[in-house]
């Protein structure tokens, strides 16, 4: 599988495959590009952002690590759907998002 | 029961609007759009024309030769800008020049005198010396056309007269010696005398009113509008030719530069701008200046000019009774617009002395409060002044073409939320039902599929 | 409190909250001035990740980046002015007005940090009806991160910057269908990584040496005009399809934000000169951020602020006035521009360029009179990315040459 890397900005292109049950990742620059290959191959996955209005604030929201691909549009539902009372910077707002393991987390909070 | 109703809403509707309302008649300005100065008035070249272009005799040069001397007090009382700056009409055929400056004489133009070279090439430093004399008309000046549409409609408002916006004519009954004028969102209106100034939907009101029917045309005309900069300080045309005054570059009543116009001449109304036409200005203006600022270029527009034969038509109609027929209100229809008022009031039988009006106040505010457009400096407090102006204007380019806020290089990038914001919490509307300038054309649409 | 200060800085964002956090560590008395009612700028809005690596070491969404500066800004006691838009410089005094009030302000040296705004529909003489639903990507940005607004429904995308990219993503998640981006250029301007997880995650057509050429719908937008491009990025009208759409979004560039500088100085070209301090031919003004030229990364730009914030301070006190001579920066024709343009070569200094075109395994050379100074190996070039190379202390004895070779 030939991909680019997301992990930073230089964008190295990654070549990944499977050679005797390992995951080889070639193109890579840095572990955290090797890790990411790793991942992709295996089980996609992104950091979802989103922001979301309540009262006079808006929030910006993210998931602390990265959730599968296949869940971004459901992930994206669930924090529409769940209500949010008042948060600071850093909080907690979704424990576990739909089992994923990833929190969804406060980055920004703006009074509108 | 008004007196006069008037369809249309652009220079002409407001000219006459408030011409009528200071000679003390119950007028009504009916509008389909929802403000005032939304199709050819905003959209031209914002020159108080001299008068030495239209021929002898024509209405076009009595009105313009007119229309220009009734400026300077008319803007005052207003409180708009007008700045007589004067215009120049280059070119090298002599003869042709002449021939301007005598028919200007012939039409009463004071004022016009032929300079040539150094003289020349002062006063418009970056023309192309090739260009060597040109017609001066000292008595030309710059008015931005939409302001003087708006503050006459206001004053009429303030004193009493009734603009009604949104005002889509559906239905005109007539019964018993007045009209019974039906929108399509049910609001009737009741008039005894009525005027169709609506310029491009003449045909439309005339069909509701069986009133005369005209072949009208559609002439496009495309502009390229510079941020302010000093690249002309007057008005400087090339040679007149059959299609038009020629693709000209004028200051601003508010000290942009415009570029154009184009004259295309258009099977429907249609006012976007082409790539081929904005080519067209750059190779005009190319041809007769150097240093021309490209780079200070923020926005292109269009308008469409109505022609009517070649001269204004103004007069009672010939099918129906106390109809009022205004067509082909071309250029110099801006110039002309205070003239022509006059003119109808003279048609109705409106004489005698203006009634003492109370003046408009216009936007200025002791605090700008907080800048909301960063390019022309609008502060929070002008914009929420012009949004509880006498019109009531619902949109942002209502308020754009008031307080200059979005005019300026970065169009709107950093203000056009905010004006939105204001204009829906004055309002009491939902941010999405902001249009930016007509009905239909919401600026934001509500979240998506989750909200 | 006093109006006068030794470093005022002029915007808080990224680049801003730098420069007062470094002159504030050099012992300067700073000010922020800040035209909207918090710190952070244009990262308030930039809620996506990708920030942070190189200044934090760790991946931050935008608003965190700013949280991060933020909280030292406080912990350092600098004073901000909100609301307060600036009008005038001149010498060591600043005009601003402060909630429409105006106010002044005196400081010995001065740092803007203004940023950068879109390029318009306007300047690329986008022709078509002037309906609502054409906004820059930002514009569309902010309607949705901080009002929950959609610009459209059905999206097209002309320009594939970063930003455009960004809002493909963000336009997608939030239930809108971005029909297509199209990129005037053969290839594009923004990250890889953006091409890769903006589009290519959500399968969205890009599509490259296309244009918009006319927009459709007079009240609102109701479709787009567009066509290929050929070599000198003119449509071959022959190839031009309609697309149905409700919104066209413009990603075509920044424009420094620099207005108040060419109004002191009226002699501005289109790209400010200044110096390894970041100071420019007046000399209490420093300049930094996308105000002075534009950077993929708030990292890079915040990296200026924090030069620019130092020699503030440094001038505030009189110890930057033994500069010397100071010599110009040239560059090869594969380098499209430098910064700093000039260098007084009093300590060691990064010079940052684009180059215009892509290059593979290429060396960047800096030379001083003919003389190889320093030198470093790329695998790789790429004309949307900044370069930059360090150039030691004391090694500068004359006018610079940079080029790829």
């Amino acid at each position: 599988m030939k991909t680019i890397c997301i992990m930073c900005p230089v964008g190295c292109s990654l070549n990944v495959y499977e050679k005797n049950g390992e995951v080889i990742v070639e193109g890579n620059s840095c572990p955290r590009g090797e890790a990411y290959g790793k991942t992709e191959f295996v089980n996609p996955s992104r950091v979802v952002t989103t922001t979301k209005r309540s009262g006079a604030f808006s929030y910006s929201l993210k998931t602390d690590k990265p959730v599968p691909k296949t869940m971004i549009f459901k992930v994206m539902e669930k924090i529409k759907k769940t209500p949010l009372k008042e948060l600071d910077v850093g909080d907690v707002f979704i424990k576990n998002i739909l089992k994923t393991g990833a929190n969804i987390i406060v980055t920004g909070k703006l009074t509108i | 029961m008004y007196d006069y109703v008037i369809f249309g809403g652009g220079v002409v509707g407001a000219a006459i609007f408030n011409k009528f309302v200071r000679l003390g008649a119950k007028v009504a300005l009916l509008e389909k759009e929802l403000d005032v100065a939304t199709g050819a008035s905003k959209a031209n070249s914002g020159l108080v024309h001299a008068g030495f272009d239209a021929e002898t005799g024509t209405l076009k040069a009595k009105l313009n030769v007119r229309g220009n001397e009734l400026f300077e007090k008319l803007c005052q009382e207003l409180g708009i800008k007008f700045k007589r700056t004067g215009a120049l009409v280059v070119g090298n055929d002599e003869e042709k020049l002449k021939e301007l400056l005598a028919r200007g004489k012939k039409n009463g133009v004071k004022g016009l005198s032929i300079i040539r070279e150094e003289k020349l090439w002062k006063l418009v430093p970056n023309l192309r010396h090739e260009y060597k004399s040109a017609l001066y008309a000292k008595t030309a000046g710059l008015v931005s056309p939409y302001m003087l549409t708006i503050a006459l409609a206001e004053e009429a408002v303030i004193n009493g007269g009734q603009a009604l916006f949104g005002f889509t004519t559906k239905k005109i009954e007539k019964a018993k010696g007045c009209f019974k004028i039906y929108s399509s969102d049910k609001r009737v209106v009741e008039g005894k005398v009525v005027i169709n100034a609506t310029g491009a939907g003449y045909n439309d009101i005339a069909r509701l009113l069986k009133a005369e029917e005209r072949e009208i045309r559609f002439r496009r005309g495309e502009y390229y509008v510079l941020d302010k900069c000093d690249f002309v300080n007057l008005t400087v045309f090339p040679l007149p030719t059959k299609l038009g005054k020629g693709i000209l570059a004028t200051p601003t009543a508010s000290g942009n530069i415009l570029l154009g116009p184009t004259a295309e001449d258009i099977l429907e109304f249609d006012t976007a701008t082409t790539m081929g036409g904005l080519e067209n200005i750059s190779g005009s203006i190319t041809a007769m200046f150097d240093n021309v600022p490209f780079d200070k270029i923020i926005r292109e527009y269009s308008g469409v000019r109505v022609s009517c034969g070649d001269d204004f038509v103004i007069e009672w109609d010939k099918k129906a009774e106390r109809v009022v027929d205004i067509c082909g209100i071309n250029s110099p229809g801006l110039t002309s617009a205070p003239a022509i008022a006059e003119m109808v009031a003279e048609m109705v039988g409106l004489r005698g002395q203006e009634k003492k009006m109370i003046r408009r106040k216009g936007y200025a505010v002791k605090v700008k409060g907080e800048i909301v457009c960063r390019c022309e400096k609008v502060g929070k407090n002008e914009i929420l002044s012009a949004i509880n102006s006498p019109l009531k204007p619902c949109t942002v380019d209502g308020i754009k073409r008031r307080v200059r806020a979005g005019m300026g290089k970065c169009q709107g990038g950093y203000c056009l939320i905010d004006v939105c914001r204001l204009i829906a919490r004055e309002r009491g509307i939902k941010l999405e039902e902001v249009n930016k300038e007509h009905e239909g054309g919401a600026v934001m649409l509500s979240g998506g599929k989750y909200e | 409190m006093s109006s006068f200060y030794d470093v005022i800085v002029i915007g808080g964002g990224p680049s801003g909250m730098q420069a007062a956090i470094e002159a504030k560590k050099e012992g300067a008395k700073v000010l922020i001035l800040e035209c909207n009612d918090s710190l952070g700028g244009i990262l308030n809005q930039c809620i996506h990740n990708g920030f942070g690596l190189r200044q934090f070491k760790e991946e931050l969404t935008g608003p965190e980046f700013a949280y991060k500066q933020y909280s030292e800004v406080k912990k350092l006691k600098i004073p901000s002015v909100f609301g307060a838009y600036v009008t005038k410089i001149e010498g060591e005094k600043i005009t601003a007005l402060v909630r429409g009030k105006e106010k002044e302000y005196f400081s010995k040296a001065i740092v803007l940090a203004t940023g950068a705004r879109e390029r318009t529909a306007g300047e690329i003489k986008l022709a078509g009806d002037r309906g609502a639903g054409i906004y820059t990507a930002g514009t569309a940005q902010k309607m949705i991160n901080y009002y929950g607004k959609l610009s459209g429904k059905r999206v097209v995308i002309l320009g594939s910057g970063d930003i455009g990219l960004i809002m493909a993503r963000r336009m997608t998640l939030e239930g809108a269908k971005v029909l297509k981006i199209l990129e005037i250029m053969p290839s594009s301007s923004g990250l890889r990584r953006n091409i890769r997880q903006c589009v290519e995650d959500f399968e969205i057509p890009l599509e490259f040496s296309h244009t918009v050429t006319r927009v459709v719908g007079r009240e609102r937008v109701k479709g787009v005009y567009y066509a290929e491009v050929d070599e000198n990025l003119k449509p071959k009208l022959e190839t031009e399809k309609f697309l149905e759409c409700d919104c066209l979004l413009l990603s075509v560039g920044l424009i420094p934000e620099n207005t108040l500088l060419s109004e002191v100085e009226k002699n501005i070209k289109k790209q400010i000169i200044v110096n390894e301090f970041r100071q420019t031919s007046i000399k209490n003004l420093f300049i930094s951020g996308n105000s002075l030229h534009i950077h993929d990364l708030a990292d890079n730009a915040s990296e200026e602020g924090a030069i620019a914030g130092r020699s503030a301070a440094l001038f505030a006190r009189g110890a930057l006035e033994e500069l010397g001579e100071e010599y110009e920066i040239s560059f090869s024709s594969a380098i499209s521009y430098t910064v700093p343009q000039r260098v007084s070569g009093c300590g060691s200094f990064k010079i940052f360029f684009r180059a215009k075109q892509n290059f593979l395994r290429k060396k960047i050379v800096v030379r001083c009179e003919g003389e190889e100074i320093a030198s470093k190996f790329c695998v790789g070039i790429t004309s949307g990315e900044m370069q930059e190379i360090e150039v030691e202390s004391g090694k500068v004895k004359g006018p610079l040459t940079v080029s790829i070779e």
